[in-house]
């Protein structure tokens, strides 16, 4: 099915995104951690998702999928970023890229995909944008 | 228990350990040596000689550890490490195993992919490996001037040096 875009999804409106502490996704400098800009897509190029703030919790969204909790797998020591959709709709606008955001699944509040392949120089903006959600640091696992 | 290797190689001084659970071997033939990754076929297997630099090493241990991870790892669906992105980026460390570099983040992307990030004079470079024999970069200057390629898939071998020179270069 094709996405549509949804220009309501715009603006000041906050977005979290989860972020594994594992697979350096995190690299640490003097106690201070900053995400990989490999946090900003998933295992589809075109796509990524992430949760609108005012819609659910982190709690929520730190917890693991019921199919997750069979696999033995959870959300321990990861971190959450926030973001605008303004600022991820001004990344995709300054490198003229095709984006659309959009609402994903009715059973997962709040749940957007933002649709649109990010070059690594968008992901390198949009981590610089993204900034950590107060009290919601990843744990520090020691090195590997 | 743990089960530690320790290997100097040369009058360098590299010397790194290998951990348990992860088991590496190390075949020395005169002054060379091959470091076989468990998941690796033996004729993948990286080279190393006395010239081979300490990131290398590091690098390759925490791209072994990188494919201990299952699916799902990162909670977004995300791919194992794929065959093709870990037998490329061992090309890419054989390639690079003389450039004087600082460790880099050995990052998996959630499709499988392996992303090298280093931060070194100011200047940040990021290289990933896919599944298609395909290089994207992107490299930042101090000045905070940029350069992106997407889809380096011809000289790739040229272009991995060539920015590794650059990042050394201050």
């Amino acid at each position: 099915m094709t996405r549509q875009d949804d220009p309501t999804l715009a603006g000041d409106i906050k977005v979290l995104r989860r972020i594994p502490p594992k697979a350096d996704r995190v690299q640490w400098e003097n106690d201070t951690p900053t995400p990989s800009s490999q946090n900003f897509r998933d295992n589809r190029d075109d796509e990524w998702s992430a949760y609108i703030a005012r819609e659910t919790t982190p709690e929520k969204i730190l917890q693991p999928a019921p199919e997750q909790i069979l696999r033995g797998e959870d959300c321990k020591g990861y971190g959450i970023v926030e973001i605008t959709l303004g600022e991820i709709r001004a990344v995709y606008a300054q490198h003229n890229k095709e984006l659309v955001i959009c609402r994903d699944d009715a059973n997962d509040p709040g749940h957007i995909l933002v649709c649109g392949k990010p070059s690594p120089r968008m992901r390198e903006e949009l981590k610089q944008r993204a900034k950590w959600l107060p009290g919601y640091l990843p744990a520090k696992l020691p090195l590997t | 228990m743990s089960e530690i290797l320790e290997f100097d190689l040369n009058s360098r001084g590299v010397t790194t350990q290998f951990t348990a659970p992860v088991t590496y071997s190390i075949v020395f033939y005169g002054q060379s040596a091959r470091l076989n990754l468990p998941s690796v076929s033996t004729s993948s297997a990286l080279a190393l000689d006395a010239d081979t630099a300490p990131w290398v090493f590091e690098t390759a241990k925490k791209l072994e550890r990188l494919g201990q991870l299952p699916q799902n790892w990162d909670s977004y669906g995300g791919f194992r490490l794929s065959d093709g992105a870990k037998l490329m980026t061992l090309d890419a460390l054989g390639w690079l195993r003389k450039q004087d570099l600082p460790v880099p983040a050995v990052v998996l992307g959630s499709a499988g992919t392996v992303h090298l990030e280093w931060r070194s004079h100011g200047k940040k470079l990021e290289i990933g490996f896919d599944d298609e024999n395909t290089i994207e970069y992107l490299k930042v200057e101090a000045s905070g001037v940029w350069e992106e390629d997407e889809n380096v898939n011809t000289d790739v071998q040229e272009k991995l040096e060539s920015l590794a020179e650059w990042l050394r270069n201050s």
